[in-house]
């Protein structure tokens, strides 16, 4: 612990004047985090794509033609990143892919966030049976085979974008249950969480404007590094065909259908792979410095 | 002890007994039955005997009561498909290959991440450091299947240096080094990148510059004080990669042609094959439990002061 006080004392730069605010100072340390700027150009980048989709594609994303088929890229300046198979315009289905990783991941992480913030809290704040019961359920789904019962419940549900989002975020809240619990077990014995009860507030009300903003930091970190996992999810499972329907794009589709031909028509299978590829990596150096500006603490031991 | 271990694994029935329901109760509700045949339609009352054969004929509870009672007494029942196949026999067959895919993969890169953790820490903010850290992120952030699309396109159409697809490690050893490389990309990266950063914290700390301070030589002071303390966290994280390599890969295995247990679950649900699909989805129920068992019984021989209850005296 010593250690790590020095070194903060030691990194720490004396600054005249008024003393920052907290937000003020988290924006600080994350503007001066190189990776971490690359990582919100990158997911910046994809955001934008997917919420201009419409406007920026050139093409309409299953308009086929079968004259037009297997263009490699460059081949015809109209198709810049070449043709499909059924001779669709490959960037313009790129771009629709960033929309539909961007919906399925903001929908499951949604779902997922309800589950695991009532949940966890309840767990956390009632203790007794309810903690006991949510954590069974936390157990149960920690064990099923994460991939393979994704699969079983599409199946079960149907194919398509809302059972796709059921499949994933049915299954993946206990992680967060799990945090949001052990952040409100630091927070129920706390002097101002109890006065707050003393002066007859209700459960709600000290859930959402005590406890909720002081958990706050530690969730929108779990977020962040859960968005990506989402994405990777959907992208799997649309790869396996077990996700996205046609004709919508999806970047695990595209590659999981070019995987067959990757042999005489690379772009296929490599174009989706690279921005799959690039915007993971992004979202990792964007979460890493969200995690570095918000909890400097945990910066300091995570690796 | 003894009280610990029977928590522990009266826990862990319960949750095989739910997750047993759930998969039930999934698997009834699919759309289709196992003895569908758009060829040859059998006739209803064939249908009829089927369905009472295996029992299918029965309510949804009386099914999962007597699966859970005979699988108790070590029965999971025969496959539909392969017709009166013991699930023991067919598992054999096909988990074979993905032990051997899983244990090759975590051969190299449990070692090989460790070794490259702790040359990171040791030459921090060099050229090595820089190299590891973009291994790690590279197999820590990019799924598997973009990875094994990558390398077949590099290493097998571009270069042309190995086989496309296929699995045979008796005559074609060289089949199963891309996917064996790229299945051990994310525990490299992620064994790597834990010890790097234990490695740090640990050779900050007071122990280590007495050690040095005491006339060890660095060699010593690395691979004596410190990296045993740093090992304690690393444990959790090597623990879930074991029992996620032993059951194979759905993607790798399709992507690479490999007959594993993935796949095979895969085609069983496409064939309604319910025993099996209940038999794989306890399997990998039951080897979760035993990992996160061992590594909780591991972390108190790695620090004898953490208590089995979970307590730290």
């Amino acid at each position: 612990m010593t250690s790590s006080i020095s070194t903060e004392a030691a990194n720490a730069k004396v600054v005249i004047g008024k003393p920052l605010s907290p937000a003020r100072l988290a924006l600080r340390r994350f503007s001066r985090n190189r990776l971490g700027l690359i990582g919100t150009v990158i997911v910046a980048l994809f955001v934008l794509c997917a919420i201009f989709a419409p406007l920026i594609s050139p093409h309409d994303y299953q308009n086929t033609s079968a004259i037009n088929a297997y263009k490699a890229p460059g081949e015809s300046p109209e198709y810049l990143l070449g043709t499909d198979e059924s001779g669709r315009d490959v960037l313009s289905r790129l771009i629709w892919g960033a929309r539909t990783s961007l919906i399925v991941s903001l929908a499951a992480q949604a779902i997922m966030l309800v589950l695991g913030l009532v949940l966890g809290f309840s767990a956390g704040w009632f203790g007794g049976w309810i903690d006991f019961v949510v954590n069974r359920l936390i157990e149960v789904f920690v064990a099923l085979p994460a991939l393979l019962f994704r699969i079983l419940v599409v199946i079960v549900l149907g194919g398509g974008i809302t059972n796709l989002i059921l499949a994933i975020s049915l299954l993946a809240w206990p992680e967060l249950a799990r945090l949001v619990r052990a952040q409100v077990l630091g927070y129920r014995g706390r002097e101002f969480v109890e006065a707050s009860h003393a002066l007859g507030s209700s459960t709600t009300e000290i859930a959402l404007r005590h406890v909720l903003p002081n958990i706050l930091n530690p969730l929108i970190v779990a977020i962040t590094f859960s968005i990506p996992s989402v994405i990777i999810l959907e992208s799997s499972l649309s790869f396996l065909g077990y996700g996205i329907n046609e004709p919508t794009p999806s970047w695990g589709k595209m590659v999981g259908g070019a995987a067959n031909y990757i042999q005489s028509y690379w772009h296929l299978g490599i174009l989706p792979t690279i921005c799959l590829s690039i915007v993971m990596i992004g979202f990792s150096f964007f979460g890493d410095a969200v995690r570095d500006a918000l909890d400097p603490r945990s910066a300091q031991k995570a690796p | 002890m003894a009280r610990f271990l029977i928590t522990r694994f009266s826990g862990m029935a319960f949750v095989l007994l739910v997750v047993s329901f759930l998969t039930f109760a999934l698997m009834y509700n699919v759309p289709g039955g196992p003895f569908d045949q758009n060829k040859q339609p059998l006739s209803e009352a064939a249908m009829a005997n089927i369905k009472r054969k295996y029992g299918l004929d029965q309510p949804f509870y009386v099914q999962w009561g007597r699966y859970v009672i005979n699988a108790v007494q070590g029965d999971f029942g025969t496959s539909y498909v392969a017709e009166g196949d013991k699930i023991v026999t067919l598992f054999g067959k096909y988990w074979g290959a993905s032990l051997i895919f899983g244990a090759l993969s975590l051969a190299w890169s449990i070692p090989l991440g460790l070794i490259l953790g702790v040359w990171a820490a040791i030459k921090r903010n060099t050229l090595i450091d820089y190299v590891v850290t973009l291994i790690s992120v590279v197999g820590i952030t990019v799924p598997v299947f973009a990875l094994g699309i990558f390398g077949l396109y590099l290493f097998s159409i571009r270069w042309k240096l190995l086989p496309y697809t296929g699995w045979d490690l008796v005559n074609e050893p060289l089949t199963a080094v891309l996917p064996v490389i790229i299945f051990g990309l994310l525990p490299l990266g992620t064994i790597a990148r834990y010890t790097r950063a234990g490695m740090l914290e640990v050779l900050a700390q007071d122990y280590v510059r007495t050690a040095r301070a005491k006339g060890l030589t660095f060699k010593v002071v690395v691979l004596k004080h410190a990296l045993r303390n740093a090992l304690i966290p690393i444990l959790t994280v090597i623990g879930p990669f074991i029992p996620n390599a032993l059951t194979g890969s759905a993607i790798l295995e399709r992507m690479f042609n490999i007959p594993g247990v993935g796949r095979y679950f895969i085609d069983s649900i496409q064939a309604r094959d319910y025993p099996v699909i209940m038999a794989t989805v306890l399997i990998v129920a039951v080897l979760w439990g035993i990992t996160y068992l061992l590594t909780d019984l591991l972390y108190t021989v790695a620090d004898p002061r953490i208590r089995i209850d979970g307590s730290k005296s």
